[in-house]
């Protein structure tokens, strides 16, 4: 019978499709930025399959944020770690 | 969608166009879907809900209530398509029967067959406008079934109103030299 609906994978091409114009419109440093906010977001396309919301973008947003946490998270491990050996 | 004014009347509005109108009759969905119940038959497997939910979005918060105001029914043969519209109650709610006629559209049914189906279907589709206001989308045969051309003619003389939609020309952008080719 066909799929009722489009696929986690399609609706993110269709959101990151959306976002082209933005995109052009930034500086080539910001592009990339842009860039790998989305491939964080992709990283996530499972688990945002599974959520089924009804706006996939906010899953989506929330799997970039999600990325960007655990990096901060990252570096204050290492700041914590650097600001340890410092004081050794 | 701005020509179509809401409330609807009661009466069956039919809407043609290469797409079967499917970006409009979604905004229409989203729209109806703010403020009561509406039924949703879908012919050709179109009715993409993340559109609906993005529109809804717009214009209040309310998502999941607005998304079950709408009751979705979809037919995969003109044989569900037929019985689908002869089972339904006519009630207040309004009906949006998007890409009617995909399933018509079939080879594997004979013409003939198509036509009396459709038939019956028209008789519905008129019952049920009594009550509420029916809108209809529809898109032409494809180019090796010029026949089954009769079975749109047919639902758009059966309808109150009939729309042809046309895609835009693309604006010509004036060079130095004068208007492009």
């Amino acid at each position: 019978m066909g799929r009722t609906l489009p696929s986690i994978t399609q609706a993110y091409m269709q959101e990151q499709a959306a976002f082209a114009r933005f995109r052009r419109a930034l500086r080539r440093a910001d592009q990339l930025a842009l860039d790998d906010l989305f491939a964080a977001a992709r990283q996530h396309l499972s688990a945002a399959a599974y959520a089924a919301h009804a706006l996939p973008m906010e899953t989506f947003l929330l799997s970039m944020l999600l990325e960007e946490h655990k990096e901060v998270l990252r570096l204050r491990r290492e700041l914590d770690e650097l600001r340890g050996a410092l004081n050794a | 969608m701005d020509a179509l004014t809401l409330p609807l009347n009661n009466q069956l509005l039919v809407m043609t166009a290469p797409h079967a109108a499917v970006p409009m009759m979604l905004e229409l969905a989203a729209r109806l879907a703010l403020t009561g119940d509406l039924r949703v038959l879908d012919g050709g497997n179109r009715f993409n809900v993340y559109p609906v939910a993005r529109s809804v979005r717009r214009y209040t918060a309310e998502l999941t209530s607005a998304l079950a105001r709408i009751h979705l029914a979809r037919a995969f043969t003109c044989y569900q398509a037929s019985a689908m519209l002869a089972e339904m109650p006519a009630d207040a709610r309004p009906l949006l029967a998007i890409d009617l006629l995909a399933t018509f559209y079939d080879e594997s049914v004979r013409v003939d067959e198509s036509r009396r189906l459709l038939a019956g279907c028209i008789t519905h589709l008129q019952r049920l406008s009594q009550t509420a206001p029916v809108v209809v989308s529809a898109k032409p045969p494809a180019a090796p079934f010029p026949e089954r051309r009769v079975l749109l003619e047919t639902l758009q003389e059966a309808a109150a109103g009939a729309w042809q939609l046309e895609a835009l020309s693309a604006p010509q952008s004036p060079t130095l030299w004068g208007m492009e080719a």
